[in-house]
C-alpha cells in the first residue's frame, strides 16, 4: 500500500480547476466543483493510509462527502432558479456583478 | 492495481469535462465517483468507500440528472445521436465489468477483511463530536435554502 | 404633625401634584386648575405645622451611601423662603383660576407652576449643595418654560431663552463654587462646609465666594445680570408674580444669606455684595422712574428691592435681608396681582393709556395703593420696618457709600410708586373701551395680601426668637421694642425724609419732568433703553456669534471641505481603478480565488 497517489490528486484537482475556469455551462461548473471535492477526499483518505490512522481519515472523509452533497444540492437549486429566470445555463448571462 | 483505477478515473474526469452533453458529463462524473470508491476500498478505507459510492455516485448523480431533466423538459428537446448512445453503452458496460471485477475479492465472505465500523463511529462520535453538531446545522440550513430556492416563482415567470 | 413630616410634605406635595396634573388632564381638563389649587391649599396648610417647630434639626437620608447624603434642614433661615413660596404660590394659583381662564395648555401651566413652587421649597430646605443646585436648576427650567408660556409670541419665547441663558451665567459660578468646595472639603453638606470655611485658604475662599455671588447675582437679577427680569414680563402676570415674590429671585438672596458665614471669611466679598446691592437698588429705581410699561416698572422695582436685600447681606444684616424678603414677597405679590387685574381688564400695559381706574375697580385700586405705600416704606406697613432695618444697619456699620446710594434709591422708589398709582388709578380716564370686571377669585387674594401687608411685621417677635434659638445672629426684638427702636433710631428720620422727598418730587413732578425733558433728553432716552445693558450684551453676543461663525466658516470651507474633497477624489480614483477587476464574469472571480489560494499556500510552504 505504498503507491504514490499525490500526482493523481494534483491531476484531479487541476482538472477541476481547469473545468471551473474554462467551462461556461453551469452544470459543467458543478462537475468541476465535484472533481475538486473528490481530489480533496482522496487526499484525506490517502494521508490517513500513509499515517496509519485510517479510521480518523475516514471519519473526516465522511464529513467532506456530506458537505459536498449539500453544496451540490444548493448548487443545483441555484441552477434551477437561474434557469427559471433566464431559460439557459450560460454563465455569460450571470453578469450582474459587473462593476 | 490502484494506478490502473486511477488512470480510468482521470480518463472519466477528462470525459466529464469535455463531453458536450451535460447529461453525459454528469454520468461520467458518477463513473469517477464509483472509481474513487474502488480506490478507497483498495486503500483499505471501506467506510469512506461505501459512502462515496452511495452518496457521490448515487445521490449526487440522481439529483443532477433530475435537475437536468427538469430543465430540459422545459426546453426544446435535443435529439441525441444514436452513435453516441452506442459508445456510451459500451463504455458503461466496460465500466461495470471493471467495477465488478475489482470488487470480486470482497464478494466472497471469506476474503473480506474485517471492516472496523465501530472504530470509525468511535472517532466520529467521540473525537469529532464537536464539529458534528455544526455540520448537522449546516445540512439543516442547506435544506432550508434549497426549499427557498425551489419555491415556484409565479410572478416573475412569464 | 412633626416638623420633619411637614417639611417632606411641603416638598413632595407640589412635586406629586406636578406629576399628577398631566395624568389628570387625560381624564378631564376642566378639573386640572381646581386640583392644582387643592394641592396648593394642602401644602400651605401643611406649612402651618412647620411654624411650630422651625428649628428641627432635619433629616438626612443616604441617597448614595458614602457619596451623597442629603435631606432637609429646617432652620428658620430655610423655612421662611419655603413658607413664602408655599403661601404666595397658593394665592397665585387661586388667582390663576380667573386670570388663565380660557387659555390653552392649562395642564402644562399648572404642572410647571407646582413644580416651580416645589423646587423653591426644596431649594431652601436642602441641606446639601448638590440638592440645592438640583432644585436651583429645576427652577431655572421652570422659569424658562413659564416665561415663554405663550410660546407662539416670539417675544415671549425670546424672553424665556434670555432668562434661561442669563441665569445660566450665574449658575456656572455656582456650580464652580460647589465643586471647588467639594474638592477641598470632601463633602457637599452645607453645614459642614460652612464650618470648615475658616480653614480654607484665601485663594480658594475667594473663588468660592465669588462663585456664590455670581450665582446669586444671576438668579436675583442683580447689577450686571439684571437684564432678564424686565423681559420676563412677557410671561403671564401670575408667573411674574410668582417669580418676583415667591420663587425665582428670592433664591439668590437666600443663597447669599445661607453662605453668609463663608462670605465673612473673605471681607472683600462682603464689600462687593454691598456695592452690588446698593447700585442695583439705585439702578432699578431709576429705570422704574422713567418707564411707562406697568409690568416693567414693577420688574425694575423688584430689582431695586432685591438690591436692598443683597446689600443687607453684605452689611451683615442677614436677618434684615430675610425680613425684607418676607415683606417684599407680600407687597410685590400684591402689586403684581393688582397689575395683572388691570392688564386683564383693559388689555394694555402702557400706563399712559390708563388712569381713573379707581372708579371701575375700587378693590384693586385700594389694594394696589396699599402695596405701593408698603413699597415706598410708609410707616406702619411691613415694607417700612424691613427697609428701616436695612438702612439702620448701614448706618450702624458706617457704610456711608452704600447708605447714600440706597437713600437715593429709596427717594426715587417713593416717587415712582406714587407716580405709578396716580397714573393708573387716579386722574382722568385715558383708556378705551369697557374694562372687564374683576372676578372674585382674582380680587380675594388681593384683599388677603393687603391685609397681610398691614400685619406681617407683627411676626417679628416669634421670628427673631427663632433666629436666636438657631444661634443665628439677629437682634432679639419684641414688637414694642421694635416700635420703640424704629421710631427713635436715626434711620427712621432717613426713611421719613426719603418718603417726604418722594412726595415733594411727586407734587412737583410736572416742572421737574419738564426740566428733565428739556435739559437732559439724553438721560431720558438712555433710561428708556434700559441704560444700554441690553444693547451692550446683544452687541457682545452678536460679536461672539459673528467671530465664531467666521472661524467656523474658514474651518468648514477650507479645512473640512478640503479633507472631504481629497478623500472623495481618492476613493473615486480607487473605485474607478478597481472597476476593471469586476468583470461580473464568475470565472474571473474563480481565478482570483485560485491565485489567492496559491499565494496563501506559498506563504505556508515558505
Amino acid at each position: 500500500m505504498s503507491e504514490n497517489l499525490l500526482p493523481y490528486v494534483f491531476v484531479l484537482f487541476g482538472l477541476g480547476l481547469f473545468c471551473l475556469l474554462t467551462q461556461r455551462n453551469l452544470i459543467k461548473l458543478l462537475v468541476g466543483l465535484e472533481l475538486l471535492g473528490k481530489a480533496t477526499t482522496l487526499a484525506i483518505v490517502w494521508s490517513g493510509v500513509l499515517r496509519n490512522t485510517p479510521d480518523y481519515a475516514q471519519s473526516l472523509a465522511l464529513m467532506v462527502i456530506a458537505i459536498e452533497v449539500m453544496v451540490v444540492a444548493i448548487f443545483l437549486a441555484l441552477i434551477n432558479a437561474f434557469h427559471q429566470k433566464s431559460q439557459n445555463l450560460d454563465t455569460d448571462d450571470l453578469r450582474r456583478l459587473k462593476g | 492495481m490502484t494506478y490502473l483505477t486511477m488512470a480510468f478515473l482521470i480518463l472519466f474526469a477528462v470525459l466529464a469535462i469535455l463531453l458536450p452533453s451535460t447529461l453525459m458529463s454528469v454520468l461520467s462524473l458518477a463513473a469517477v465517483s464509483a472509481l474513487l470508491s474502488i480506490v478507497f476500498f483498495q486503500l483499505g478505507a471501506p467506510v469512506a468507500g461505501v459512502f462515496e459510492l452511495s452518496v457521490g455516485a448515487g445521490l449526487i448523480t440522481v439529483l443532477a440528472v433530475l435537475t437536468i431533466s427538469f430543465i430540459q423538459a422545459r426546453k426544446v428537446k435535443k435529439q441525441i445521436r444514436t452513435e453516441l448512445w452506442i459508445v456510451a453503452s459500451f463504455a458503461a458496460a466496460a465500466l461495470f465489468f471493471f467495477i465488478f471485477n475489482s470488487l470480486s475479492p470482497w464478494v466472497s465472505p471469506s476474503s473480506v477483511p474485517p471492516v472496523n465500523w465501530g472504530a470509525v463511529g468511535e472517532v466520529l462520535w467521540r473525537l469529532r463530536a464537536f464539529d458534528l453538531l455544526p455540520q448537522a446545522l449546516v445540512i439543516l440550513s442547506a435544506v432550508l435554502g434549497i426549499l427557498v430556492l425551489l419555491r415556484p416563482e409565479k410572478v416573475e415567470t412569464p | 404633625m412633626s416638623g420633619e413630616l411637614a417639611g417632606w410634605l411641603m416638598l413632595l406635595l407640589p412635586y406629586a401634584g406636578a406629576a399628577l396634573v398631566p395624568l389628570l388632564n387625560f381624564l378631564s381638563s376642566r378639573v386640572v386648575p381646581y386640583f392644582a389649587v387643592l394641592v396648593g391649599l394642602a401644602s400651605s396648610v401643611v406649612a402651618f405645622f412647620i411654624l411650630g417647630a422651625p428649628n428641627t434639626a432635619g433629616v438626612s437620608l443616604n441617597w448614595l451611601p458614602g457619596v451623597l447624603k442629603t435631606g432637609l434642614s429646617l432652620d428658620v433661615l430655610s423655612v421662611v423662603p419655603a413658607l413664602i413660596a408655599t403661601w404666595i404660590g397658593f394665592l397665585v394659583l387661586i388667582y390663576s383660576l380667573g386670570y388663565m381662564k380660557g387659555e390653552e395648555n392649562l395642564s402644562r401651566y399648572f404642572s410647571l407652576t407646582l413644580l416651580f413652587i416645589g423646587s423653591m421649597v426644596g431649594m431652601s430646605m436642602a441641606d446639601n449643595f448638590l440638592a440645592l443646585f438640583f432644585f436651583w436648576e429645576v427652577m431655572g427650567v421652570c422659569s424658562y418654560a413659564l416665561i415663554g408660556f405663550f410660546y407662539k409670541d416670539p417675544k415671549a419665547a425670546a424672553a424665556g431663552v434670555k432668562a434661561f441663558l442669563t441665569t445660566k451665567i450665574g449658575d456656572v459660578g455656582l456650580i464652580t463654587a460647589i465643586l471647588v468646595l467639594y474638592a477641598n472639603t470632601g463633602t457637599f453638606a452645607i453645614g459642614q462646609n460652612l464650618e470648615m470655611a475658616a480653614s480654607l485658604g484665601a485663594p480658594i475662599l475667594g473663588i468660592v465666594s465669588f462663585g456664590f455671588i455670581m450665582g446669586a447675582v444671576g438668579k436675583s437679577a442683580q447689577l450686571p445680570l439684571h437684564v432678564w427680569l424686565p423681559d420676563a414680563m412677557e410671561a403671564p402676570t401670575t408667573i411674574s408674580a410668582l417669580i418676583h415674590a415667591a420663587t425665582m429671585v428670592n433664591a439668590g438672596v437666600y443663597l447669599l444669606a445661607r453662605v453668609y458665614p463663608l462670605l465673612t471669611q473673605a471681607p472683600w466679598s462682603l464689600m462687593l455684595v454691598q456695592w452690588i446691592g446698593a447700585l442695583t437698588a439705585l439702578l432699578g429705581s431709576l429705570l422704574a422712574t422713567f418707564n411707562f410699561d406697568l409690568k416693567r416698572i414693577l420688574a425694575y422695582s423688584t430689582i431695586s428691592q432685591l438690591g436692598y436685600m443683597v446689600m443687607a447681606v453684605g452689611l451683615g444684616a442677614v436677618f434684615a435681608s430675610q425680613f425684607h424678603l418676607f415683606s417684599h414677597a407680600i407687597f410685590k405679590a400684591l402689586l403684581f396681582l393688582g397689575a395683572g387685574a388691570v392688564v386683564h381688564a383693559i388689555g394694555t400695559r402702557d400706563i399712559r393709556r390708563m388712569g381713573g381706574l379707581k372708579k371701575v375697580m375700587p378693590v384693586v385700586g385700594v389694594t394696589f395703593f396699599v402695596g405701593a405705600l408698603a413699597l415706598m416704606g410708609f410707616p406702619m406697613l411691613n415694607g417700612f420696618f424691613s427697609k428701616d432695618l436695612i438702612l439702620e444697619s448701614a448706618l450702624v456699620d458706617a457704610a456711608w457709600g452704600p447708605l447714600i446710594v440706597a437713600g437715593l434709591a429709596a427717594l426715587l422708589t417713593a416717587f415712582y410708586a406714587l407716580r405709578t398709582t396716580a397714573a393708573v388709578f387716579w386722574g382722568k380716564a385715558r383708556y378705551k373701551g369697557h374694562p372687564h370686571r374683576t372676578p372674585w377669585v382674582m380680587s380675594s387674594p388681593l384683599v388677603l395680601l393687603a391685609l397681610a401687608t398691614f400685619v406681617s411685621w407683627l411676626l417679628i417677635g416669634p421670628i427673631t426668637a427663632a433666629w436666636n434659638a438657631a444661634n443665628l445672629a439677629a437682634p432679639e426684638l419684641t414688637i414694642p421694642e421694635l416700635l420703640l427702636e424704629t421710631f427713635t433710631a436715626p434711620a427712621f428720620f432717613i426713611t421719613l425724609g426719603v418718603i417726604f422727598g418722594g412726595l415733594l418730587l411727586f407734587v412737583y413732578r410736572k416742572p421737574i419732568g419738564k426740566t428733565v425733558r428739556e435739559r437732559m433728553p439724553r438721560l431720558l432716552r438712555a433710561t428708556s433703553a434700559g441704560l444700554g445693558f441690553d444693547a451692550v450684551y446683544g452687541g457682545f453676543s452678536r460679536l461672539v456669534y459673528a467671530a465664531s461663525g467666521f472661524v467656523l466658516g474658514i474651518w468648514d470651507e477650507k479645512v473640512m471641505e478640503g479633507i472631504n474633497r481629497v478623500t472623495g477624489w481618492c476613493s473615486l480614483r480607487l473605485s474607478e481603478g478597481s472597476r476593471a477587476l469586476q468583470t461580473g464574469d464568475i470565472h474571473w472571480n474563480l481565478l482570483y480565488i485560485v491565485l489567492t489560494l496559491i499565494i496563501l499556500l506559498g506563504i505556508v510552504l515558505w
